[in-house]
């Protein structure tokens, strides 16, 4: 079969071996340096709000998703604790409450969406060979956002205020009867104000990966990374507004008395229940199916040889991202919907596992026979595989109504949901982490550390969930602060307890490791795991221009390509003194026009600042909406400020 | 080579690029339309106790699931069958990869339609309803 093909020369190259230019071609040090200067990201404190750079607000996605890991992860302990015990009292009740509604929400929206959104901006324009996204302001405008909302909520957190109706605020539960304080108000606003940010980022990736690949990257040489990265862009276009559309209607109900979700003014409350699903099941296919790009990325380098059924994992990951919206109802088999209605989507939910069932297969046709590196990515792939398919396994169980009904809302489904989470998503954007982490500093995280947060995450992960399908078959409901002793739920309870002490040492290794390589960690050289994308074909980290000249493809493996052939297609003739980067035509990746971009402002800053009155004042009087309309005017005239092309010309 | 020629040429016109997307976008839509329309559609046909407008939706969006995997297959043979590499000649290259993803793609949505419809066959068409 043509697909296969084994990387051309497995030999390393000496350490800063970069593969020669055409000798027509200089690389002048006067139009480096020029490169630099019109590239460069401004400093100092002010400068800091500045930056349009795609690799400095990737990172920074990367860095704050991060910190809420841990603050989320910090607050799943804390529950794991709390039931570590019968009728242990170390949380309150209302504590417990707020703890799960906010360990949920902030894993999903502050953790796992901009994560991956993050790695999707820091990694693609690199990988398409270009220098930045199409819309940097924009993307600096969505980075504030998500930073500001996501402050905003879990500040509630700290303050006694946060929402207890847990990660989908089922309504009547998260209506004005049962949750009077701001708590919901709180979610409401700023969940949508996050998915504001989420929206601009997939449409940046959207135009990012149709208009600005290298020439000669053709779409059927995109690497399967960036296929996934337009995937999720894509799902996320089509399943955000769902839940920006419910948010409003509740915030509505809340704040001036509808009723669209109150029975008596007639309103239904499973209205809610289909809009939530209808985002928040594609939503956790938009974590999945990056982290699935992740896999085949770094299988390909870590087997040193062409991914298997291209093809076929293309076609798996756009399937999985289309079954994904069909799948919603399944997350309401116990509310009494037509059983023939239901059975649509018990099928739709049986039908994914063959997509994913073939990627799987394409992967261990990729590592059969070949010579793997076992270094820390691999081993979170390795990890991901038993993790992810356990999860897959019990996903095709609770497809089946009879069965859901069975463990619905129990800890079944707690286990279910974090084997598909943690292994689907967590553990490929650890194993990315570390992958792309030269990329991002310049240094390499310690192996060593790295290996040994594997162990630790990988038993503990089991140790902690697995112990949790037997609690739900047993009937131990979730979202319940305790149990009585009496129900003999304690010992497994124990395990899963411990074994979340461990999990948290594993990923607590990693975070230690990524701060202290950053100081500490072996010095980078270029492309140090001998990968094949274009992200590698520059030095660790890249100059803030990315690549000093634009590559032109010829396959889906460029950098072996020229390891091979010992030479380097460029495309030449881009100027230096302002910010250009070359359009290309949307299949055939064929040079069209030159783009010039805009460079480091401060008015997406300003832009989200104001957008922050108009949604969170909105809170506490309508006249804010006001405000922050004329707020926003005056920030996006600043934005879109003609630029002079006579003066710069 | 000649052969190349005319593809290039033939799927770089917004008809053939066309023909290509068709498994890519008629199999979804019609297998989100089948889902949703049928879906949406029992609370009434319980009250008037006919399955046949169930069969017809599968029956129409089925075909165009089919038809829009057909079309994709058209052109995949028109390329001369191969399965796509990434091998020189960029037009027939990515027009063999969408077109053989375009089978696929219609071929699951099709798959999907075919296998929801099971229950049309064999439940009550009231069980449930409120
Ligand atoms: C350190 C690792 C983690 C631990 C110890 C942990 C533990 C827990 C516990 C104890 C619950 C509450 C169960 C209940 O009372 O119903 C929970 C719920 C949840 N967790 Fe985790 N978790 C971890 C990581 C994650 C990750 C990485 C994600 C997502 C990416 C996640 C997503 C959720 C969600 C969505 C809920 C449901 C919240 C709700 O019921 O509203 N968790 N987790």
């Amino acid at each position: 079969m043509e697909e296969r093909r084994e990387a051309p020369t497995r030999e390393r190259r000496s350490e800063e071996h970069q593969e020669p230019l055409h000798p027509a071609i200089e690389d002048d040090a006067e139009e480096t340096r020029r490169l630099t200067e019109t590239w460069a990201a401004p400093t100092g404190f002010v400068g800091w709000f500045m930056p349009v750079n795609q690799r400095i607000i990737g990172r920074r996605f990367i860095v704050t998703a991060f910190v809420y890991f841990v603050l989320a992860g910090l607050l799943g302990i804390a529950m794991r604790l709390q039931l570590a015990a019968p009728e242990n009292d170390l949380l309150a009740p209302e504590i417990y409450n707020q703890f799960f509604t906010v360990h949920g929400t902030a894993m999903m929206f502050l953790f796992a969406i901009p994560v991956l959104e993050g790695f999707a901006l820091f990694v693609v324009p690199m990988m398409i060979g270009t220098r930045d996204m199409a819309f940097p302001r924009l993307n600096a405008f969505g980075y504030y956002v998500y930073l500001i909302g996501s402050g905003v909520f879990f500040l509630m957190l700290l303050v006694g205020m946060a929402p207890k109706a847990g990660w989908f605020n089922y309504v009547p539960l998260s209506g004005k009867l049962y949750e009077p304080g701001l708590g919901v108000d709180i979610w409401t606003t700023m969940i949508t104000f996050i998915e504001v940010s989420a929206l601009t980022a997939a449409v940046e990736l959207i135009v990012t990966i149709l208009k600005l690949r290298a020439p000669g990257m053709t779409l059927n040489r995109m690497p399967v990374f960036v296929w996934a990265s337009l995937v999720m862009a894509f799902m996320i276009v089509f399943a955000m507004p769902a839940i920006i559309v419910a948010s409003s209607l509740l915030i509505l109900d809340r704040l001036v008395g509808t009723g669209f979700f109150v029975p008596e003014m007639g309103g239904d409350p499973l209205l809610w229940q289909h809009l939530f699903w209808f985002f928040g099941h594609p939503e956790v296919y938009i974590i999945l199916v990056p982290a699935l790009g992740m896999v085949s990325t770094i299988i390909t380098t870590f087997c040193q040889r062409a991914l298997f059924g291209y093809t076929a994992i293309v076609m798996s990951i756009v399937a999985t991202g289309f079954v994904s919206f069909g799948l919603w109802v399944h997350h309401m088999f116990a509310t009494g919907l037509p059983h023939l209605g239901m059975s649509f989507f018990m099928a739709a939910s049986a039908l994914i596992a063959i997509p994913n069932g073939i990627q799987v297969f394409c992967w261990i046709a990729t590592m059969w026979g070949s010579r793997m590196r076992l270094a820390t990515p691999m081993l979170y792939v390795l990890g991901f595989f038993w993790v992810f398919v356990m999860g897959g396994l019990t996903g095709v169980m609770v497809a089946s109504i009879p069965f859901d009904l069975q463990v619905h809302d129990t800890y079944f489904l707690v286990a279910h949901f974090h084997y598909v989470l943690i292994g689907g998503s967590v553990m490929p954007v650890i194993g990315a982490l570390y992958y792309w982490y030269p990329q991002m500093t310049g240094r390499m995280m310690s192996e060593t550390a790295g290996k040994i947060s594997f162990g630790l995450v990988f038993v503990g992960f089991n140790v902690t969930f697995f112990p949790m399908h037997q609690l739900g078959l047993e009937g131990m409901p979730r979202r319940v602060y305790t149990y009585l002793e009496e129900t003999g739920w304690g010992e497994l309870n124990l395990v899963a307890t411990i074994g979340s002490v461990v999990l948290a040492a594993g990923f607590a290794t990693t975070m230690v490791n990524a701060l202290a390589s950053l100081r500490w960690g072996e010095t980078a050289r270029r492309n140090p795991w001998g990968a094949e994308t274009l992200e590698w074909a520059t030095e660790s980290p890249p100059p803030p221009y990315n690549q000093r000249h634009i590559p032109v493809v010829k396959s889906r493996e460029p950098v072996w390509d020229w390891r091979e052939e010992d030479e380097r297609p460029v495309v030449v003739g881009l100027r230096s003194d302002r910010r250009e980067v070359v359009v290309t035509s949307m299949l055939d990746a064929e040079p069209q026009a030159v783009q010039v971009l805009p460079g480091p402002t401060i008015w997406p800053f300003l832009s989200a600042l104001a957008a922050t009155v108009g949604f969170i004042g909105i809170l506490f009087h309508p006249v804010f909406f006001v405000v922050s309309f004329f707020l926003a005017f005056f920030s996006f005239v600043g934005w879109f400020w003609p630029r002079r092309p006579w003066q710069e010309d | 080579m000649d052969d190349d020629d005319d593809r290039t040429r033939r799927y770089r016109t917004p008809t053939g690029i066309m023909q290509l997307w068709a498994g890519w976008a008629l199999g979804p839509i019609a297998w989100a339309i089948h889902q949703n329309a049928a879906f949406w559609i029992i609370p009434a046909l319980c009250e008037s106790g006919s399955r046949w407008p169930l069969w017809l939706i599968t029956a129409v969006t089925l075909a165009v699931a089919v038809a829009g995997g057909a079309i994709s297959h058209r052109a995949f043979r028109a390329l001369g069958s191969r399965w796509p590499g990434d091998e020189a000649g960029t037009v027939p290259a990515r027009s063999r990869f969408l077109a053989a993803a375009g089978v696929g793609i219609a071929g699951l949505s099709s798959l999907g339609i075919v296998v929801e419809s099971v229950g049309i066959a064999v439940l009550d068409l009231c069980a449930g309803v409120p």
